[in-house]
C-alpha cells in the first residue's frame, strides 16, 4: 500500500519515516555518494525535507519500508528552484499546481523483480495524487539510473533542458504534464500497478 | 527551443515499440531530423559471438558491418574504448582518449569510407547491465539542427531504455544479465587483473590463501568458468570495474 505523509516534523518519531530516511541514507549517502546531511550517522534528511514536504511511501503489511518519494511545491524552495536551474534551458516551472519529485528511491532489500514493482506502484500513487490534487505538472532531476526509466514511463514527460555533468552523472531536469488520460498512459505502458492510499498525518509535536 | 512537438511525437513513438526493426525506423527518422545520415545504437557486446540479451539496430552500411566484423575492428573500436572512459556525449573529432593508436585511426579512416565522417556518441551505463553507446554520424557537422547534441543525448537515453525492454520481454528475464559480485570478490578480481597470485592477494587483502582462491573461484563461476585473464577482460567489459583499477595504482 502508499502511504501519503503531509509534512515532515523530523526522525524518531515514526517507525516508517525513519525506515525511509535509513534507506535514503544507504541509498543517496553510501551508495550513490551524495553529498547530503546525515543526521545521527543514519538518517539523511536535507534542508527541504519539512512541513511542506509531502511523502508517497511504499510499504509491506510489516510496516517496512519499500520505496518512497518525496513532493515538493515548485512555488516555494525546492532542488531544482533552488540548487540546479541550470538544469533548465528556460525559466524554472513554478506554480502551485507543479510540485517536484525527488529522493526516489527503492529499498535496497528488494530483489530485481520487486523493484521493477515498487517503481511502478510509486509512479501510478504520484500520479493519482495528482489528480485527486489538481497538479497539473510534475518536475523531477534524473540522474543516469533513472533519466530513460522516467522519459519512457508512459506519462507525457519531456526534458526542461539538456543533460549535464553532476558528479559522475549525466543528470537533466524533466517535466511530466498530468492529465485525466496519465493513468491510462501509464496502462498502455504496463506501468500502471493500482494500490491502497492511506494518509499517515504528521505526528504531532509532543508524541512519544 | 529545446523541446519540441517533434521530440515528443519520438519519445511518444519510441513509448510504443516492441521490436528492434521499429526501433530502428524511428532512430533512421530521428537522425535524418537532425541532419545526419548514420545511427547505430547497441550493447557492448563481442559482434561475432553477441549473447542473446544484447540489442543491436543500425543502418551503417552493410558492407562496413561485414568489415568490422571479418576484421575484428571492434576489438580496437575507438569510439567503444572513448565510451567506456567517459559518462558524457563525445564528439568524434574530440575523443575523450589519452592516446589514439595507429590502428585506432585506421579504423576511423576505413569508417569514413562508408559515410561515417563527423560522429557523436552518448555511452549509456546501467550498473549491473552492459553497457552500450548510441551513435549519430554523418558528413558534417555543419547542418544539424539547433540543439541536435543535446537533443541525441536524451533520445540516446530513451532508445537505450526502449532496447532494454524488448530484451526483457524476448527473454521473459527482468534480472541483470550480468553477474553480480561481491565487494570482496571484485577486489579479488582487481588484484588478478594487477597480475597477483592467489597468495598476493591473500597478502593484499589479509585473508588465507584458501580464501582469495575461493573468491576468485566463485566469480570464475558466475562467469560460466573462464579463465582468470578472460575473466579479468569480461569484467571491464561489464562495466564491474574499469581498467585503470586494474591497472594503475
Amino acid at each position: 500500500m502508499i502511504r501519503i505523509l503531509d509534512g515532515f516534523d523530523g526522525a524518531g518519531r515514526e517507525p516508517l519515516v525513519d525506515a525511509m530516511l535509513r534507506d535514503r541514507k544507504r541509498i543517496f549517502v553510501d551508495l550513490l555518494k551524495w553529498d547530503v546531511p546525515v543526521v545521527r550517522g543514519e538518517f539523511e534528511i536535507d534542508q527541504f525535507d519539512g512541513e511542506r514536504a509531502i511523502y508517497c511511501i511504499a510499504t509491506d503489511g510489516g510496516g517496512n519500508h519499500l520505496g518512497s518519494i518525496r513532493l515538493l511545491p515548485s512555488d516555494r524552495p525546492h532542488i531544482l528552484g533552488t540548487i540546479f536551474p541550470e538544469l533548465c534551458l528556460g525559466d524554472v516551472p513554478r506554480d502551485a499546481s507543479i510540485w517536484e519529485l525527488s529522493r526516489g528511491c527503492l529499498s535496497p532489500n528488494l530483489a530485481a523483480t520487486e523493484r521493477l514493482w515498487v517503481r511502478n506502484l510509486l509512479t501510478t500513487a504520484v500520479v493519482e495524487y495528482a489528480i485527486w490534487r489538481g497538479f497539473t505538472a510534475y518536475t523531477c532531476i534524473a540522474d543516469f539510473t533513472w533519466y530513460g526509466q522516467i522519459l519512457m514511463l508512459g506519462w507525457d514527460c519531456w526534458p526542461l533542458g539538456p543533460r549535464r555533468k553532476i558528479g559522475r552523472s549525466m543528470t537533466g531536469a524533466l517535466q511530466i504534464d498530468i492529465n485525466p488520460s496519465t493513468p491510462d498512459q501509464l496502462r498502455n505502458a504496463g506501468t500502471f500497478v493500482p494500490c491502497r492510499m492511506v494518509n499517515l498525518d504528521a505526528v504531532p509535536a509532543g508524541r512519544a | 527551443m529545446f523541446t519540441s512537438l517533434e521530440l515528443h511525437h519520438f519519445i511518444n513513438v519510441m513509448k510504443e515499440i516492441t521490436s528492434e526493426q521499429k526501433l530502428g525506423e524511428v532512430l533512421l527518422e530521428f537522425t535524418q531530423w537532425l541532419g545526419f545520415d548514420w545511427f547505430a545504437m547497441g550493447h557492448h557486446v563481442d559482434l561475432a559471438r553477441p549473447p542473446r540479451q544484447a540489442i543491436r539496430v543500425t543502418n551503417y552500411d552493410p558492407r562496413w558491418i561485414d568489415q568490422v566484423v571479418e576484421q575484428r575492428y571492434f576489438a580496437d573500436d575507438p569510439i567503444h574504448a572513448a565510451s567506456m572512459r567517459t559518462v558524457a556525449g563525445f564528439r568524434w573529432d574530440a575523443l575523450p582518449l589519452t592516446q589514439i593508436t595507429p590502428r585506432q585511426q585506421y579504423i576511423l579512416a576505413q569508417a569514413r569510407q562508408y559515410g561515417l565522417v563527423a560522429g557523436y556518441s552518448v555511452p549509456i551505463f546501467l550498473p549491473g547491465e552492459y553497457g552500450g553507446t548510441c551513435s549519430f554520424a554523418g558528413r558534417s557537422f555543419e547542418k544539424l539542427r539547433p540543439y541536435a547534441l543535446e537533443l541525441s543525448d536524451v533520445v540516446a537515453a530513451a532508445a537505450f531504455e526502449c532496447a532494454r525492454r524488448i530484451m526483457n520481454v524476448r527473454e521473459g528475464c527482468l534480472t541483470a544479465p550480468v553477474p553480480v559480485l561481491k565487494p570482496r570478490e571484485r577486489e579479488a578480481l582487481i588484484l588478478v587483473g594487477r597480475g597477483k597470485t592467489d597468495e598476493g592477494i591473500a597478502d593484499v587483502m589479509g585473508i588465507s590463501k584458501k580464501t582469495a582462491h575461493g573468491y576468485i573461484e566463485n566469480v570464475r563461476l558466475a562467469y560460466g568458468h573462464l579463465s582468470r585473464p578472460s575473466l579479468v577482460l569480461r569484467a571491464v567489459f561489464d562495466n564491474q570495474f574499469s581498467f585503470a583499477d586494474a591497472f594503475w595504482r
